[in-house]
């Protein structure tokens, strides 16, 4: 678990036109939730990208403290972060309030470690199922990620949640029989229709005109 | 060549591309993806090359989703025709794509092979793409 200090102001204006006008300024509109009251904040974008860049990357806690000096500290999540389709810069930040003393329910990354013994050996290929799972701990137990040992699996074997140790005082709460990981060959049509599209490229650009084909 | 099975209506209006796709902008199955960034029309044709462009060059790895499907129909008239006598007869499908949206999405492969065959594959689409991967998806 990281904690990271982040200055943050209250937001006075609300609604599209001063949220448009604060981004232009380099300047996040956020809000806070979880505690006592609601309130809508604006953070700086470049303070909150090198927040964010830590190894705890979304699950960072951040210590907010009011540079308007209108409220004390507060420790919170990122609860959720809305991005740009295109840009890809931060549009907007959900910050939910956390106690140290109470379980929090949270997503995690999960990253595999090692080349499975089946795609080493009979060339299976490697498919991940989850790439997040949601979990339930402390907020100061808040692991970085959930890291899976693939390096024994076979072709036709997976890993299901069952099979994970997510540590002390943290309690998974996905269904205990979902794949997380698993190798597989590839199926039988699809080799085969490879392999048609390889033996006949000048095929590839024929088509019949939709009209005869998708009539009502 | 992808198409619809069944259309209500024969023929469609062009319609406008105008805006930022909201929905279908992020990865949603695999580490990799190629993401439009000009507004426009890709064709089955199109999304067919790019596909089998993608399926070759990764060989026997590795995973594809196709993220866009071609469910508008477009029409055309005959060659040296006059004007009028009513819309033309069914041409082709095309997949109609804003700004933002993920075309492709790849899996089970490195990121070196995958930046190549999506680069392969943009070769053959008539918009402006980026790679993404998962990071910044």
């Amino acid at each position: 678990m990281e904690k990271l200090q982040l200055g943050v102001r209250e937001r006075e204006k609300r609604g599209k036109g001063s949220c448009k006008k604060l981004r232009r300024d380099g300047i996040v509109p956020a809000i806070l939730y979880g505690g006592e009251d609601n309130i809508p904040l604006m953070i700086n974008s470049k303070k909150l990208l090198k927040a964010l860049e830590t190894a705890a990357g979304m699950n960072i806690i951040l210590n907010l403290r009011f540079e308007d000096g209108r409220g004390h500290e507060r420790l919170t999540i990122i609860k959720d972060l809305q991005r740009h389709p295109l840009r890809r810069d931060i549009v907007h930040v959900d910050l939910m309030e956390v106690s140290m003393d109470r379980e929090i329910i949270i997503k995690v990354k999960v990253r595999l470690v090692g080349e499975p013994v089946g795609v080493k050996q009979k060339g299976g290929m490697l498919s991940q199922q989850m790439r997040e799972m949601r979990l339930t701990c402390l907020a100061d137990r808040i692991p970085n990620e959930i890291t899976v040992e693939v390096s024994h699996l076979d072709v036709g074997d997976a890993i299901h949640i069952k099979d994970i140790l997510a540590g002390e005082g943290i309690k998974i709460l996905e269904s205990p029989e979902a794949t997380v990981a698993s190798v597989s060959m590839l199926k039988a049509e699809e080799v085969k229709a490879e392999a048609a599209v390889a033996a006949a490229p000048a095929e590839a650009g024929v088509t019949e005109p939709p009209e005869e084909k998708a009539k009502e | 060549m992808l198409m619809p099975k069944k259309v209500k209506y024969r023929k469609r209006q062009k319609g406008r591309t105008a805006g930022t796709a909201l929905r279908g902008s992020s990865l949603n199955f695999g580490s990799y993806g190629l993401q439009s960034i000009d507004p426009g029309w890709i064709t089955d044709r199109q999304i067919e090359a790019a596909r089998i462009a993608m399926t070759r060059h990764i060989k026997r790895g590795g995973r594809i989703w196709i993220r866009i499907f071609p469910d508008k129909p477009v029409t055309k008239k005959p060659a040296e025709t006059r004007m009028g006598k009513g819309k033309g007869a069914p041409e082709q499908w095309v997949a109609v794509i804003k700004k933002g949206r993920i075309l492709f999405e790849m899996d089970g492969i490195s990121e070196d092979i995958a930046r190549e065959a999506l680069t392969l594959a943009s070769h053959k689409l008539p918009l402006r793409t980026k790679i993404l991967t998962k990071e910044l998806g």
